[in-house]
């Protein structure tokens, strides 16, 4: 075998050789050059004896422990499909949708079977509610106008003008306000200086 | 899904892998069959031990059969092996310097029944009693030489020219761009070349 001669073929020309299927340009060059030619030749008895190298073999009983640490996989258990009725009674959300639709049903059967009775329930309510609003109003009202600061604020809002100007200064302390809690809120642009870790 | 009436030792890998995900025991027992001989020999051409490359080889073959379920179709079976039993090995490496090679037991034995315990069984009996101490020679001169490559260009080489995988393949296993393993693989080649040259003589 040869040594180190210099080489002017390529990595792949050398390949080449190796399955016989080297350029022309490489052949030709081959059949002149005796440092080439050597190397050509050095890699096919290398490579012919790399191949020839035997396999080794592991101790007897080598699949036999690797199998003692193997989990043998267990391939999920194959369902039968279920029948629609019972796919349909184990879905919650077809349940109560079912449910929700029969109330309705049997209250618009049962308003329709007694339409007087329900016309007089309905006349009843809304007059009961629109008692209860009034009363609660003037409650309010009334216990409003006995306040201490009332006075002050009815006549602040005496004439139209005086109210606008009242409303108009809420309005602009409102902004302000909004305004200035936005600044407070707003992230900073670039990093602090001490942010990086 | 692979055909459950085709002899195991007739399909191939993906079939394989696809009925030892289906659970049954005879694939998994069918992947050790096909891939001990190789990943033995890569492993114990790279750690030049025989006591740790079985260890080494197990741990590879108990990672892979419990991650079956993981593998993708779209990856050779083979590549996949490999990479891990050269991961394996690559570490191994790492944690210990290499021991000399000895075909004829461990360096360590110390008794008649420990070296006939740790040295190499190789797969092609029937040779010659002369043949084989001619190809036990060369083959021990070879040995040598790729004791002596980087342990990635032994990779390299072993894959290449003894497992016999392409190029590309190599690079899958070892995440290396092509161009990188043909590098590695001619330089293996050219160091081999200077190591073996007294044979010339």
């Amino acid at each position: 075998m040869s040594g180190l001669p210099s080489v002017h073929l390529t990595a792949d020309d050398l390949d080449a050789f190796l399955i016989d299927s080297p350029s022309q340009a490489a052949r030709e060059h081959v059949a002149f050059c005796d440092a080439c030619r050597s190397v050509v030749q050095a890699d096919r008895v290398l490579v012919a004896a790399l191949h020839g190298l035997p396999a080794l073999v592991p101790a007897d009983g080598f699949a036999e422990r690797v199998m003692a640490q193997v989990r043998i996989a267990v391939p999920a258990p194959m369902v039968a499909p279920m029948p629609w009725p019972r796919r349909l009674l184990s879905n919650r959300r077809v349940m109560a949708s079912a449910a929700t639709a029969l109330g309705v049903w049997a209250s618009a059967v049962w308003t329709a079977s007694n339409s007087a009775l329900f016309d007089r329930w309905t006349q009843q309510a809304w007059e009961t509610g629109t008692q209860w609003v009034t009363q609660s109003l003037q409650t309010m009202a009334s216990m409003v106008t006995q306040q201490s600061w009332y006075g002050t604020v009815e006549a602040l809002t005496s004439t139209p003008a005086r109210a606008a100007l009242v409303v108009g200064a809420l309005v602009a302390t409102w902004a302000v306000g909004v305004l200035v809690l936005r600044r407070l809120v707003m992230l900073p642009s670039e990093p602090a200086a001490d942010a990086a870790w | 899904m692979a055909d459950p009436k085709v002899p195991l030792n007739e399909a191939t890998d993906q079939e394989v892998v696809e009925l030892a995900k289906a659970g049954r025991e005879s694939a998994y027992r069918e992947l050790v069959r096909r891939y001990e001989r190789p990943v033995f020999s890569l492993v114990y051409r790279m750690v030049r031990n025989r006591e740790q490359a079985e260890d080494l080889s197990q741990e590879t073959f108990v990672k892979v059969l419990n991650a079956i379920e993981s593998y993708k179709p779209e990856y050779k079976f083979s590549s996949w092996v490999f990479k891990i039993a050269n991961n394996a090995a690559i570490d191994h490496l790492r944690r210990r310097e290499l021991d000399t090679l000895s075909l004829d037991g461990s360096p360590h034995a110390e008794t008649p029944e420990m070296i006939e315990a740790t040295a190499l069984q190789i797969g092609s009996p029937g040779e010659s009693a002369l043949d084989e101490v001619l190809a036990r020679e060369l083959g021990g001169s070879i040995e040598d030489g790729i004791r002596q490559l980087r342990p990635e260009y032994r990779t390299c080489i072993l894959l290449r020219h003894v497992e016999g995988r392409s190029y590309e393949e190599i690079a899958e296993i070892l995440n290396l761009p092509l161009g990188t393993v043909k590098t590695y693989i001619h330089r293996a080649r050219n160091e081999l070349r200077i190591s073996l040259a007294h044979l010339k003589e």
